[in-house]
């Protein structure tokens, strides 16, 4: 009990130096929490890719270059009986914008039959399911973005295109999308569009990818090569990947934002050991002779030891604990949580980050106190005490 | 009366590791924040040094940048009534019809990650439009031959771009041409593009629209009267001076401006903390020597401003070895990939008299904060009291 | 158990760098349990460092430094440390409390290395504040104490573990006149109501006159060794 009053006043004992102390170590922390947060965002999106068991194909010199619908059939054909090569779907990319809004949207039309055997993460519900076959005009909004521009199912929503049709079109919101793992993306149905295309006589049946679900992750390294082989020279060449290797190439694409994102929090988290290890080493100065006193006593090499860790260990989790809850708070709790931010749209703190966070302050905590411990441990007391003469 | 700057100077050195941590830190700051500067330096510079306020792009309603538009040539044709055209030597009209494609192309640097890298089909017109466009190496490809001109941050970001090597190109990567010219733009985005004959693109990836066009006019007072006519009826287009179009562009790396931002107002109010930390303690343990300096007739002020001077000494020191260190990272490119063009940018990381002044007042307003509470509480120090107690 | 003391040959050799600063040289001494010595002699003539030595804080270079059936020049650190939270009681000249606790917490500290339970801890440290007569001050703080009352509590701390020897380096040299006849007094009592050991190293001939036996130490060896007269030590009392 003692042990922890000492412990507890010890750290009350220089309130101010405590104070700043914390804020010194909570504000980088908060910087990793948040950093760690974006990373974590990609990740998860890539290691769900990964999980889907799914290939994107593509036109081979560039992803921007559209492919005839036409291989769907041909790709499908590989395996008539659906067994190992599940579903093919076909998506276009529409981009778009509202009326009166710069805010760029990231639409994509499909094909509604194979959509939902194809993206099974999606999650929707067997109603929402229904109304999608049903309705030409259906849109599946992801629920970051749909909170953002204020759409709730039943909405009537205008998108122009950014690429042919170019004109205006109606669609209807059937789902949110609320389980899904991409919460940004606008899903269409591709027939909508190719109705409109051909209205305005622009070229019909070109697709940008074909998503393709397998069924075993042997399948999905099969086909990688199988497609590929299937339109070798053919006017129409196709470069296969897994899902998880495409999108990272977009990612690394966006100023390697995950790469560059992790350095910056390990630069923190140093920043935050510098100002703990400053606090520690400040106050041993100030208790020396104390801990002379303490040792001549008595007191083992390993209690000072374990007394100035445990101190600083407190301190630093203290810090971390309010750098981490803070935007954890702020972000999954408030209306902060609208924010947009770069390459993830919408930022999700989840509690393995703050966890994360939370064992690297405890870490913080046992480096700072290094230098000081130690010297605490070796000192002579005999030396201390004269010093103070 | 102010005490001697070389009282300030020992007096850092009384307490080495203090000082030192909180060197390290600020320093640490300081770098961070003239890296995270120069990116979006980079871009900024990169972004804005395109576009001529005398150029007019002309896109379709609706797309959003070059890649995603297609015009047809009809709607092309209507583009000749517009008012104020310069004409060339020849007596021709500057009207560069161009045709953006992409190929893909891996990056020197990381495992042969690949990158998707704008192609711009051009006739010889859009060399003259294009006043920044500057041939440094080789020359000018052929118009209707297999041949390339390279921008300077492509050939220096992606693979096999260097004079005299060949890339494949194409929808189906089976044309080869030749690279026979390195061309700079002022800094500008089209550096990160690969330019070839037109129609020979036009040939290799199958697409026989163009996706913009550049007018150049006689001055750039009638860029208005243009774009009212081709956003007008009588051509119904989209039109925007390549100034304000780059501009829009660089208005999507706005997000990476605010992350900056915020991050580095975070980093920067913790280094107040630590400082701030720091400087207590210095004022605590030279309370008898405050007392001292007061008792023979230093006055609050000069204690105040020692203080708040040693602290900037801490912290301008810093300022300097933070971003010597990140001058390291000058000249560096990294991609960006607009979600408007599907085509990178690979823009190099600048650190400009801008990030230098911006980081310099960074770790003045970091050192004079940090001190300023400490410096008062210092100069509040009661004399009498300080000299008695042990 | 007996708690007598004994140095034999006692070399301390301080280096500095190449040179050598010799402090005690050939040292030897025998102190009685119970007794109470007091060691004077000129600043620098090694008392501090004699008393470290009885303490087990320092090792000497050599010779033998036995307390009772300790041989402390045989004993590691670890031994030491060990061997000073139950045979000695330490009490300084600048007191070192700890700011933080109060009078009872400081006092309590060093129980912290027995197995003891709380209430016994805290009937002890009952006791040893009623000895020295702060039981009224328990609960306050270092700085809310005069010297002699911080001395005070130093004093409680030095003999709650109930220690064989009460080392003092300069107990009443920060202290007024009268403050330090109190002290004085409270180490007598110490040892003659106690039976506690106690060598009290002061540079006042006055302090040392309470001390039943005067050693007094020049450049390393024990010049000369006297008995007090019950006499003289009464008369100083007054
Ligand atoms: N670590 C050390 N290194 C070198 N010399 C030392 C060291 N410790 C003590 N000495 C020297 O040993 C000598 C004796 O010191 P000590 O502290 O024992 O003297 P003292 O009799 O207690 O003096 P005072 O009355 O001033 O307290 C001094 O000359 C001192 O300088
Ligand atoms: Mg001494």
């Amino acid at each position: 009990m003692l042990r922890l009053t000492y412990l507890y006043r010890n750290l009350t004992r220089n309130r101010l130096r405590t104070g700043l102390t914390l804020a010194a170590v909570a504000l980088p922390i908060m910087i990793y929490v948040l950093s760690m947060a974006v990373v974590d965002g990609v990740e998860r999106f890539l290691e769900n890719s990964a999980k889907q068991l799914r290939l994107a194909v593509t036109q081979k010199a560039s992803i921007v270059n559209p492919l005839p619908a036409g291989h769907r059939p041909k790709i499908e054909a590989l395996d008539p009986t659906r067994t190992r090569l599940i579903s093919v779907c076909g998506l276009r990319w529409i981009g778009g914008k509202i009326e009166r809004d710069p805010r760029p949207l990231s639409t994509l039309g499909v094909d509604h039959d194979t959509f939902a055997a194809t993206f099974p993460d999606y999650r929707l519900t067997p109603e929402e399911l229904d109304v999608w076959a049903r309705d030409r005009r259906a849109l599946i909004a992801g629920r970051a973005t749909a909170r953002q521009f204020g759409w709730k199912v039943g909405d009537r929503v205008t998108i122009h295109p950014s690429v042919p049709p170019y004109i205006p079109m109606e669609f209807n919101i059937i789902s949110t999308a609320e389980d899904a793992e991409d919460p940004i993306t606008l899903i269409c149905r591709l027939d909508y569009i190719e109705e409109r295309l051909k209205e305005e006589g622009w070229a019909q049946g070109l697709v940008n990818f074909f998503f393709v679900k397998c069924a075993t992750k042997a399948d999905v390294d099969y086909y990688t090569v199988a497609i590929d082989e299937l339109f070798a020279g053919s006017t129409h060449e196709t470069k296969t990947q897994d899902e998880k290797a495409f999108m990272n190439e977009f990612i690394t694409q966006q100023f390697d934002l995950p790469r560059n994102l992790t350095i910056l929090a390990g630069v923190t988290v140093f920043v935050a050991v510098m100002a703990a290890a400053n606090t520690m080493s400040m106050n041993f100065r100030d208790r020396t002779s104390e801990i002379a006193t303490l040792k001549s006593m008595g007191f083992s090499s390993r209690f000072v030891f374990t007394q100035i860790q445990a101190e600083s260990l407190l301190l630093c989790t203290i810090g971390g604990l309010i750098g981490a809850l803070g935007p954890y708070i702020a972000f999954m709790h408030t209306r902060l949580g609208n924010l947009t931010v770069p390459l993830i749209q919408h930022l999700e703190i989840s509690p393995t980050v703050v966890l994360e966070a939370l064992a690297i302050s405890v870490l913080i905590g046992i480096i700072a106190a290094v230098w000081p411990s130690w010297l605490a441990m070796r000192m002579k007391v005999v030396t201390a005490l004269r010093s103070l003469e | 009366m102010a005490l001697p700057l070389s009282y300030n100077w020992r007096n850092l050195f009384v307490r080495k590791l203090s000082t030192g941590l909180t060197f390290l830190l600020v320093t640490v700051v300081v770098f961070v924040l003239a890296v995270l500067l120069s990116f979006s330096e980079g871009i900024r510079a990169s972004l804005a040094a395109t576009g001529s306020p005398r150029n007019i792009i002309v896109l379709k309603p609706g797309s959003t940048s070059e890649s995603t538009s297609v015009l047809t040539p009809e709607e092309t044709n209507r583009l000749v009534q517009t008012p104020g055209i310069a004409q060339d030597a020849h007596g021709r009209l500057m009207i560069s019809h161009e045709l953006c494609v992409q190929t893909s192309i891996p990056r020197r640097d990381a495992k042969g990650n690949l990158a998707n890298v704008a192609v711009r089909g051009v006739d010889e017109v859009a060399f003259d439009l294009h006043e920044v466009v500057r041939i440094v190496e080789g020359r000018r490809f052929e118009p209707g031959t297999q041949e390339v001109v390279v921008g300077r941050a492509a050939q220096q970001r992606y693979a096999n771009l260097a004079l005299g090597d060949e890339i494949a190109l194409g929808r189906l990567l089976n044309r080869r041409f030749r690279v026979v010219g390195v061309f700079e733009a002022g800094g500008s985005a089209m550096e990160s593009e690969i330019w070839a004959p037109r129609t020979i693109v036009a040939d290799a990836y199958n697409r026989h629209l163009s996706s913009s066009v550049v007018l150049r006019l006689e001055d750039a007072a009638l860029a208005g009267p243009a774009m009212d006519y081709i956003n007008g009826p009588a051509v119904n287009l989209e039109s925007k001076t390549e100034v304000a179009y780059y501009k829009d562009l660089s208005s999507k790396t706005r997000e990476i401006v605010i992350l900056t931002t915020v991050l580095i107002t975070i980093m920067g109010i913790g280094a107040v903390f630590a400082v701030a930390n720091t400087m207590y303690a210095a004022v605590d343990s030279r309370r008898r020597e405050i007392a001292m300096l007061r008792t023979i007739g230093f006055s609050k002020r000069s204690i105040m401003i020692a203080f708040v001077v040693e602290s900037l000494l801490i912290c301008g020191l810093a300022c300097v070895v933070g971003l010597a260190a990140s001058l390291s990272f000058h000249g560096q490119r990294q991609d960006y990939l607009s979600n408007a063009t599907w085509t990178v940018l690979a823009y190099e990381l600048k650190v400009t008299p801008r990030t230098v002044l911006t980081a310099l007042a960074l770790a003045m307003i970091v050192g004079v904060i940090g001190a300023l509470a400490p410096a008062l509480r210092a100069a509040r120090t009661q004399v009498i009291e300080a000299l008695r107690k042990a | 158990m007996n708690a007598d003391i004994e140095l034999r040959d006692v070399y301390k050799v301080y280096r500095k760098g190449r040179i050598e600063i010799p402090v005690l040289e050939g040292l030897n001494l025998q102190i009685t349990e119970g007794e109470f010595v007091a060691m004077m002699g000129p600043s620098g003539s090694g008392k501090s460092t004699l008393l470290h030595l009885m303490g087990g804080l320092d090792v000497p270079t050599a010779g033998s430094v036995r307390i009772g059936d300790a041989r402390l020049e045989t004993m590691n650190e670890q031994e030491l440390t060990a061997w000073r939270s139950r045979h000695v009681g330490f009490i300084f000249q600048l007191y070192h409390l700890v700011p933080v606790l109060t009078a009872a917490e400081n006092v309590e500290l060093p129980l912290l290395l027995f197995h003891m339970s709380a209430s016994e801890r805290k009937e002890r440290v009952a006791t040893a504040l009623e000895v020295v007569g702060l039981a009224d001050r328990m609960d306050h703080r270092p700085n809310q104490l005069s010297g002699g009352q911080e001395q005070r509590v130093a004093i409680a701390r030095a003999i709650v573990t109930d220690p064989d020897v009460i080392l003092a380096d300069e107990p009443t040299g920060d202290l007024d006149a009268k403050t330090s006849l109190e002290i004085l007094n409270l180490l007598n009592l110490l040892n003659t109501e106690f039976g506690k050991t106690i060598l009290m190293v002061t540079h006042d001939p006055k302090a040392a006159a309470h001390a039943k036996r005067v050693l007094h130490l020049n450049k390393g060896v024990l010049e000369r060794d006297e008995m007090n007269g019950l006499f003289e030590a009464t008369e100083a009392s007054i």
